[in-house]
């Protein structure tokens, strides 16, 4: 899933492609609001994330230009202006929701899972939902149950256990995992994958030290038996 | 500067002037006819004065013509002599009771005698001035017309049957009058007038006083004598009084005193808005500062954020965690400050949105976690309030983390029990700790601005006194409240939120 983000503030914007690259997304980044309008109408993303304020156009104008082409995708405001007329104007301009400076990476996630969520829904070929061992997921929803409990994923997260369920009883090694979930430009490295699988195993395994999803196999990847 | 505030200055500085002109030629009109009024009764009993002076004329020349008739010969030659002697009787006539002619001798001569004798003969016809008169009236004055204009007759019964009349010709009457009169001389002394006496055909005949009037001036006042001079009048001449002076001077002082009330009032004007410009500027300053922070305070909470997903690390964590709390905290503090401004201009609105009590709370205690950690707090919560609601989850949010804020600055080192109940429309969501907590005299105050409460163990303890207020108003315009409630132990504060089912 592709999202535009456009943040004028390097470090702001660096950080938020990380937590969007982290999440599963694709992220093509524009530090102003012309850029954004261009890398916009180039690469037809998703949802996108607009600063307000931002030199050359801002956030609200990108956002007029965009409603112009499609009334439909997605599009977060973010902004340190927090007045209710700011929000009121965003949302009036045709925003779908407002992330308010500061903010923490869990209400970010949070944010871009419930937008992520609603364009799922709309793409129902992708997001059926699907079974591995005693784990029931449904890539809709960006989440997965076992019994009565519910457990929150991300995007990449579905993606791996996507993955792990459609290659059943084999190997998948990293290149696949990197050039299926990441794309050969952004491919992390092997400590980055390992370190998702840990935070994944901490969620979905019932006993994560004896992982029954995700089977480490060394020096190649991971493996789900069935 | 708005318009309607310049109007209403406007209106404020000219409205009590307006008044006062309006009061004060009103004032001054009245004035004025006070002041003419006095002055033409003034006039008035000058002229009143000379009249009743001039009445000692009457008795003069009634005195003299009594002395010089008080022993008439009977014989007409004798008459003759007299009258020819006298000067006084002149012009005399005699006659008894049925008219007929006693003097002078063989009927009326020439014709001022025969127009004496005409004129005296009215005196005893039927109905004349000595029927009139009755028999006790010995003597009297009538007018008389002759060639010189009105002069007097005067008549008096000499005898039973015997009345005798002698004419007192106008210029007599004039010299007599004049007499009495004040001299012609300028006499700078008795002021700037002139007073003239007009005889019975209108002509001036005499005139005193400094002043001259100019030509065909009216007099002001003007008044007739006294019988028998009734047809002589005197008047006042001028100077004319000096009219409009007092309106001009009322009119001018309150061009000054408006000329001062518009300059104090522009004065007054500039000062206050000067005091309002600077407090919107400092205002603004605030604003401004706080939105300049949140991008730094962003990037220092995002980042420690990140960073505690990849460093394992206990004490790492440990200090990544003190980092991410504290730019939580001042994140709370700037959106208290900004909250605080958007209260006082009054542009705060609540924006319910659907969400779920128990969730928001839940992330809240997870943010607050490593700060109750550090402080020797531990949180409970009993969740009581799953479903999803129209609520403003950012206004509840805040509302608590100053509540939970509190918890972690004043209660240390105890629990804190969270607690939500819902029975639509009202949202309950129960704050309490075992901490100091707040005596009940205090409990209205602790939600002033900037009021902290004083007590040995909050020394030190950094804050800006403005959390609970906010929070209260917060409540208040999610249509519900804060309340600080009873307890044994600690603080113990409800939250209370009017919502409803999340559609």
């Amino acid at each position: 899933m592709k999202v535009l983000l456009a943040e004028d503030d390097r470090h702001i914007r660096e950080g938020l492609r990380d937590i969007l690259v982290a999440e599963g997304y694709e992220t093509i980044t524009a530090c102003d609001g012309r850029e954004a309008v261009r890398l916009y109408l180039a690469e037809s993303p998703h949802f996108v994330l607009l600063d307000i304020m931002m030199p050359g156009a801002s956030g609200y104008e990108v956002c007029r230009e965009i409603r112009g082409r499609d009334p439909e995708v997605p599009i977060i405001f973010i902004s340190a202006k927090s007045e209710e007329i700011d929000r009121v104007l965003g949302l009036e301009m045709g925003g779908d929701d407002f992330i308010v400076k500061p903010f923490g990476v869990k209400e970010v996630v949070a944010r871009i899972r419930a937008v992520t969520r609603r364009c799922l829904r709309e793409r129902p070929t992708q997001s059926m939902p699907f079974t591995i061992g005693d784990l029931e997921v449904f890539p809709a929803e960006l989440r997965a149950r076992r019994g009565e409990n519910v457990i929150e994923l991300s995007l990449r997260e579905i993606g791996i256990l996507r993955l792990l369920q459609e290659n059943r009883g084999k190997v998948v090694d990293r290149n696949t995992f990197f050039n299926r979930l990441w794309g050969i430009e952004h491919a992390p490295n092997s400590r980055t994958l390992d370190q998702q699988i840990s935070k994944l195993r901490q969620r979905v395994e019932a006993d994560p030290a004896n992982p029954s999803l995700v089977r480490t196999v060394h020096g190649v990847g991971y493996r789900y038996d069935g | 500067m708005h318009l309607r505030l310049r109007i209403l200055l406007g209106l404020l500085v000219l409205a009590p002037v307006g008044v006062l002109a309006a009061v004060g030629i009103w004032v001054a009109g009245s004035e004025e006819g006070r002041a003419a009024s006095e002055m033409r009764s003034l006039l008035e009993r000058k002229l009143e004065d000379l009249a009743v002076m001039l009445d000692v004329v009457d008795t003069e020349l009634q005195r003299d013509l009594l002395a010089a008739t008080e022993h008439l010969p009977s014989d007409p030659e004798q008459l003759r002599a007299l009258s020819q002697r006298h000067p006084r009787l002149e012009r005399m006539v005699v006659a008894d009771r049925a008219g007929r002619l006693l003097f002078p001798p063989g009927g009326p001569g020439n014709d001022e005698e025969q127009r004496l004798i005409r004129d005296a003969r009215t005196l005893w016809e039927p109905g004349a001035a000595l029927s009139r008169a009755g028999e006790r009236v010995t003597s009297g004055w009538e007018p008389l017309l002759d060639r010189e204009g009105l002069g007097l007759l005067f008549w008096r019964r000499t005898a039973p049957d015997q009345i005798v009349a002698v004419a007192v010709p106008k210029v007599v009457v004039q010299a007599a009058l004049v007499a009495r009169l004040p001299a012609t001389v300028p006499d700078r002394s008795r002021g700037d007038e002139r007073i003239a006496l007009f005889d019975p055909s209108g002509r001036m005949v005499y005139q005193w006083g400094a002043y001259t009037p100019p030509p065909n001036s009216k007099p002001l006042v003007a008044l007739w004598l006294r019988p028998p001079f009734a047809a002589w009048r005197l008047a006042y001449l001028g100077p004319e009084p000096v009219r409009g002076y007092t309106a001009l001077g009322i009119a001018g002082g309150l061009l000054a005193l408006a000329l001062v009330v518009v300059g104090a009032g522009v004065w007054i004007f500039r000062e206050s808005t000067r005091e309002f410009r600077l407090a919107a500027e400092r205002v603004s300053f605030v604003n401004q500062v706080s939105h300049e922070l949140k991008t730094p305070l962003t990037n220092v909470r995002m980042y420690a954020e990140l960073l505690e997903e990849t460093i394992e690390d206990p004490v790492g964590r440990q200090r990544l965690a003190v980092i991410v709390a504290e730019s939580q905290r001042l994140g709370r503090l700037i959106t208290n400050i900004l909250t605080l401004s958007r209260l006082e201009k009054g542009r705060l609105t609540v924006q319910p949105t659907s969400a779920c009590v128990d969730d928001v709370i839940r992330g809240l205690l997870e943010q607050f976690g490593p700060g109750f950690d550090s402080s020797g707090v531990t949180a409970r919560f009993d969740a009581g309030a799953p479903g999803q609601v129209r609520v403003d989850a950012d206004v509840l949010a805040q509302i608590l983390g100053n509540l939970l804020s509190n918890v972690e600055k004043y209660a240390p080192q105890g629990p804190v029990v969270v607690r939500t109940a819902v029975s639509l429309p009202i949202m309950r969501i129960l704050v309490e700790d075992r901490g100091p907590g707040i005596p009940a005299s205090e409990r209205e105050r602790v939600f002033e601005p900037f009021v902290r409460l004083v007590a040995p163990s909050h020394e030190g303890v950094p804050g800006t006194g403005i959390g609970l207020g906010i929070a209260r108003d917060l409540a208040r315009r999610h249509g519900g409240d804060l309340r600080i409630l009873d307890s044994d132990r600690g603080a113990r504060f409800e939250v209370i939120l009017i919502t409803e089912k999340a559609a």
